[in-house]
């Protein structure tokens, strides 16, 4: 269970993250949406460790992470953004340092091997990473991500760059998550993705939750009907569907 | 730490693999390793000497250097240089880390002061490395010169310096790490740190105007400066380390000794301190090391424009400010005006330079140049429209990257190209013209017939070599690729060569054979160099259509 309380996060004088809070059960999809610049990418690295709140409280199945950070750690999963894997690694050395750091190392070629062949880079596994496709490396850090065995696991836009097959791998994995009761959190732009894999939706904006809740809550809290879609509710919440301010460029 | 070692062992294996399996690579790399081989085995011979003697000639040149002033420049070399790195840390990170690490290794469970202890000791060997090799490649045949030995003492050198950089670094880590990470109740003593940073030249300065004015003695002046009591209190380390650093020439005293344990103290010291911080180093590394990936990814590419545009991100530019240049144009014409906008914006920063800097060339020539042939400086325009034409195929290069938004424009090939080529004559005629004008200025010999025929002619000699080596650029625009790069200026040479031959013939023939006035001569050129551009340009037009910009 992933929980996070009253996060804040200053850059300099600027919040990027202004007290949200929310939790991810166990065995629970949460879907993490909001325009750019909304602060999404900030929570996600706040809960990896990357960064540091400037307050708040993070629990990591009911580990303070701040308090037990390595612990903690050794229990999350990341797939960052636009993945840049070491270069100079093949791509087995990339998953081994992976299950090294982690100290999952049971079993290790078996699994490897296991999640190669899923997202087939099996033939490239004794290639250099600079030799792969972006595709591909996004590939390799979800092998990256389910390598170890994480309870929570933490999906920055994974879909994005991937081919419909290493795309429906990535959804039978994070199903097949759910079921064995991980929490996952998925920062997304893709609503569709969104509204078809999520148990639960948070709408962020300017460092702050304007809506959560199952897809029913969120067209209530919209005033809209059940026909609506995400990106209809999502249009509404975040209100982007008003005009854009010009800039005052020539 | 044990996947921290495999992770580093790993990929320094593979990277001599790479290195080995690719002759692209392997051939420039042993070509650089004899290179530094025969270096350092010469520099090794020289330190080592028969039995430690030095066996170099002695250069009586360097001998009549006093070691105060090498001493005071020295000093001042590393306290400069140790005040700027520590001002630095406080707004800006020093700790890069690769994109990778940020990614994959910082969300992991290895604990940060592990991942910092490896980063900060390979940083440690590389810095070690540089400094051995300066000795090596400076120091050692110095010394010979000068006829002395530099072992056993230049070990002390060399780890007196090292003892002041690990020092110097580690501070300026722990305060990047403090500083920047938001206590609000430091903000104030930062404030206050940073000015006595500031105003501790200040004060060694005043105290050697106050010397100056009351004693007299520039060079005495200097040495009071730098020896003043708060200058010599704070960058006393600097001291030692610079007095050390001569160690060859002049010995170690007991006290040297002690002051050599205490600078070791300190990068221990410094070390530790370091790794007691509590605060995410993760988080100040993030900032700097995705700026330092950018702008390495630009160097590499050799994308000036890519590097222009990095550097105004790093800058923070959020805004188009300065000249409002208003729309103009329509079709091929409005690339005129995309061109000059985008120009403009890139490089306002460095209009100063621009302007300055042929001003200070054109002086410096005059000073340099015999009288007698100072009514020849007008050639350097020719020079200026070469070099330039040739510095603009970067340009045509970055521009190639946006082909894939241009080609499917329903613009004809052959004016896409003319407005490039357009674009790049417009700014080379304003640099000849200002150039032609500091002629004017500043070299009154030059006032003549040359130099109006010279400023009519050769923006129409640069209009030919500018559509010239659009055709090069256009068969080789992978900015990347060492290869393309080595083939793309190769044949840009050869073809402003080419270019500019029938002009130099045109000239000869009629200046000489035909004794022609100059003026002639430039109403050929002007129509040799339209003909020739008209030439390349529909050759460059004719290569655009077939280009593929998913191809590289």
């Amino acid at each position: 269970m992933l929980r996070v309380k009253n996060l804040v996060k200053y850059y300099k004088r600027t919040p990027a993250v202004d007290g949200i809070s929310f939790d991810v059960a166990d065995g629970e999809i949460v879907g993490l949406l909001g325009p750019n610049g909304a602060g999404k990418t900030t929570v996600l690295r706040c809960i990896t460790g990357i960064v540091q709140p400037t307050d708040g409280v993070i629990e990591i199945d009911g580990i303070n992470l701040a308090e037990r950070e390595e612990d903690a750690k050794r229990r999350v999963a990341f797939v960052p953004e636009v993945p840049t894997p070491y270069e100079m690694l093949t791509v087995t050395e990339h998953l081994r340092f992976i299950a090294m750091a982690y100290q999952t190392m049971d079993r290790f070629d078996e699994r490897a091997e296991a999640l190669l062949r899923r997202f087939e880079l099996f033939d490239k596994r004794d290639d250099l990473v600079l030799s792969l496709s972006k595709g591909m490396k996004q590939k390799l850090a979800i092998a990256c991500a389910f390598i170890h065995d994480a309870r929570v696991i933490l999906l920055d836009e994974p879909l994005i760059g991937i081919d419909p097959r290493g795309s429906y791998e990535l959804k039978q994995l994070i199903a097949a998550a759910r079921e064995e009761g991980k929490s996952i959190l998925i920062s997304t732009h893709m609503l569709d993705t969104a509204e078809r894999l999520c148990d639960r939706i948070i709408i962020l904006q300017k460092g702050v939750i304007v809506a959560e809740g199952s897809l029913d809550e969120l067209h209530q809290r919209a005033k809209m009907g059940e026909d609506a879609s995400l990106e209809d509710v999502f249009l509404t919440l975040t209100q982007e569907s008003e005009p854009i301010e010009t800039t005052d460029l020539p | 730490m044990k996947p921290l070692i495999y992770l580093e062992l790993r990929q320094l294996v593979n990277s001599i693999k790479n290195t080995v399996r690719s002759p692209k690579r392997l051939i420039p790399m042993v070509l650089i390793a004899a290179w530094i081989g025969t270096w350092l085995v010469q520099s090794l011979l020289l330190l080592v000497g028969e039995a430690g003697r030095p066996t170099g000639p002695r250069l009586e040149v360097l001998a009549q250097v006093p070691i105060e002033t090498v001493e005071l420049v020295v000093f001042i070399f590393l306290s400069v240089g140790s005040a700027l790195v520590v001002y630095g840390a406080f707004s800006s990170g020093l700790m890069v880390f690769s994109i990778a690490q940020i990614d994959f290794l910082f969300p992991t469970p290895i604990s940060r002061r592990k991942v910092l202890c490896v980063k900060l000791v390979k940083d440690y060997l590389k810095y070690g490395l540089w400094i051995v090799f300066f000795f090596l490649f400076v120091g050692s045949p110095v010394c010979s010169g000068l006829g002395v030995s530099m072992m056993p003492d230049g070990l002390a050198s060399i780890a007196a310096v090292l003892a002041l950089v690990l020092t110097v670094l580690n501070l300026a880590h722990t305060i990047n790490i403090v500083f920047t990470f938001g206590y609000e109740r430091l903000r104030q003593a930062g404030a206050l740190i940073k000015a006595a940073i500031v105003l501790v030249p200040v004060s060694g300065a005043a105290w050697g105007l106050y010397h100056y004015l009351r004693f007299g003695g520039g060079f005495a002046s200097v040495v009071s400066a730098v020896e003043s009591p708060v200058t010599g209190a704070v960058f006393a380390p600097a001291r030692w380390a610079g007095r050390l650093f001569l160690a060859p020439l002049t010995g170690i005293t007991p006290e040297q000794w002690g002051q050599f344990g205490l600078l070791w103290l300190m990068a221990v010291g410094s070390f530790v301190l370091l790794l007691s911080r509590k605060e995410n180093v993760y988080e100040p590394a993030l900032g700097v090391s995705v700026r330092f990936a950018q702008r390495r990814a630009a160097m590499r590419s050799r994308d000036f424009t890519d590097f222009r545009v990095t550097a105004l991100r790093e800058k923070g530019t959020r805004r188009a400010s300065g000249v409002r240049i208003p729309p103009f144009g329509r079709g091929a014409t409005a690339f005129l005006w995309k061109n000059l906008v985008l120009r403009y914006r890139l490089y306002r920063g460095q209009l100063a330079l621009m302007v300055v800097i042929p001003l200070v060339i054109v002086v410096a020539l005059n000073r340099a140049m015999p009288a007698e042939i100072k009514q020849n400086a007008p050639i350097v325009l020719a020079y200026i429209v070469w070099a330039l034409s040739l510095a603009a195929q970067a340009e045509i290069r970055a521009d190639l990257k946006y082909a894939d938004i241009v080609k499917p424009m329903p613009i004809r090939a052959w004016k896409l190209i003319l407005a490039q080529v357009g674009s790049s004559a417009l700014y080379l005629t304003g640099g000849v013209a200002l150039f032609s004008g500091y002629l004017w200025l500043a070299v009154p010999d030059a006032r003549g017939e040359m130099l109006v025929v010279g400023a009519l002619g050769t923006p129409f000699l640069g209009l030919a070599n500018l559509a010239a080596v659009t055709i090069p650029s256009l068969l080789y625009p992978d900015t990347r690729d060492p290869t393309q790069n080595y083939l793309c200026g190769l044949f840009s040479f050869l073809l402003t060569l080419v270019a500019s031959g029938p002009t130099v013939v045109a000239a000869v023939v009629m200046l000489v054979v035909f004794k022609t006035s100059a003026y002639a001569v430039l109403a050929a050129a002007c129509v040799i160099n339209i003909l020739i551009a008209v030439a390349a340009i529909a050759a460059g037009g004719a290569v655009f259509r077939r280009f593929d910009p998913t191809s590289n």
